[in-house]
């Protein structure tokens, strides 16, 4: 007679431990991602002030460099955050209906979260290392 | 009977499936990298901040009691500054790093205690960031209003 194993193909499932943790997790990363909108406020209330009040000073000013930094930043911060807030409503709406489509849309968003993270690590490791081979390169000269 | 199967299946709890377990995977492993980079990141800034501490004391020093004793500005506020910031910093990433682990060891030993552990670390990990990130968006306010 066959051996069949005695377990369940549901064996490893998330218990009420994991899903108080799933909704703690949801919790949380809803509160980062709102923070995070209102600093984005915050920040560009102050750009636009500094750049006015500089122009206003200085006619040679060009802020376009300073504008255009700012654009990626609000970018990159908007494409993060959005992709928070949707961990965050995925995995609240997976606990609560215990909707197994939930989550792994939630964990999808989480794992995109971190890869976007994980790219944006990797271009400012390029841009550093880029930069030290540029003044090894010119031998420190006019430091 | 079809239907009283499929309605038993969509009642059942939540599971690790293959969706579930392909994407906690791919977190686990980007989690790993980041937390890693933080730590050599935390490394690199613990030296230089000890190197250009110790060179500040070493110019207060020279120029004598007057500025180097009772500046505020002094290398030792510089190291214990840069002290904090890294210990904030390693702790926030050990808990990355500790999810990735955790879950990484769940999803291959089926092992739901280990999953529940790697949950919790990132649970943390995120009460954190969002404690630091709500304490930054009040120095940012008060700042604004000063």
């Amino acid at each position: 007679m066959e051996n069949i194993p005695d377990k369940s193909i549901f064996d490893f499932s998330i218990d009420e431990e994991g899903k108080s943790s799933l909704a703690a997790i949801a919790k949380w990363v809803n509160i980062n991602a709102i923070v995070a909108f209102i600093s984005l406020g915050i920040s560009i209330i102050s750009t636009v002030s500094t750049v006015s009040n500089l122009n206003r000073y200085s006619s040679n000013f060009g802020g376009g460099a300073v504008i255009f930094t700012f654009i990626i930043e609000l970018a990159i911060s908007l494409l993060l955050n959005i992709t928070l807030l949707a961990v965050a409503s995925n995995l609240k709406k997976a606990v609560d209906m215990t909707d197994q489509n939930f989550l792994g849309i939630g964990l999808a968003k989480l794992a995109t979260y971190f890869k976007i993270l994980g790219i944006l690590i990797i271009i400012v490791l390029i841009i550093v290392v880029l930069f030290l081979l540029i003044i090894l390169a010119s031998g420190g000269r006019g430091y | 009977m079809e239907n009283s199967t499929q309605d038993h299946l969509t009642n059942m709890d939540l599971h690790i499936d293959n969706q579930v377990n392909q994407q906690l995977n791919e977190s686990a492993k980007w989690a790993k990298f980041i937390s890693i980079v933080m730590f050599i990141s935390c490394g690199i800034l613990l030296i230089f901040g000890l190197i250009g501490g110790a060179f500040l004391n070493d110019v207060f020093r020279r120029l004598g009691r007057g500025y180097g004793n009772e500046s505020f500005m002094n290398g030792g506020v510089l190291i214990v500054l840069i002290l904090f910031i890294v210990a904030v910093l390693g702790v926030v990433y050990y808990f990355l790093f500790i999810f990735s682990q955790k879950i990484k060891n769940a999803l291959v030993s089926e092992n739901t205690p280990e999953l529940n552990a790697g949950l919790k670390s990132l649970k943390i990990f995120f009460i954190l960031t969002g404690v630091l990130s709500i304490l930054s968006l009040l120095i940012n306010l008060l700042n604004l209003i000063k």
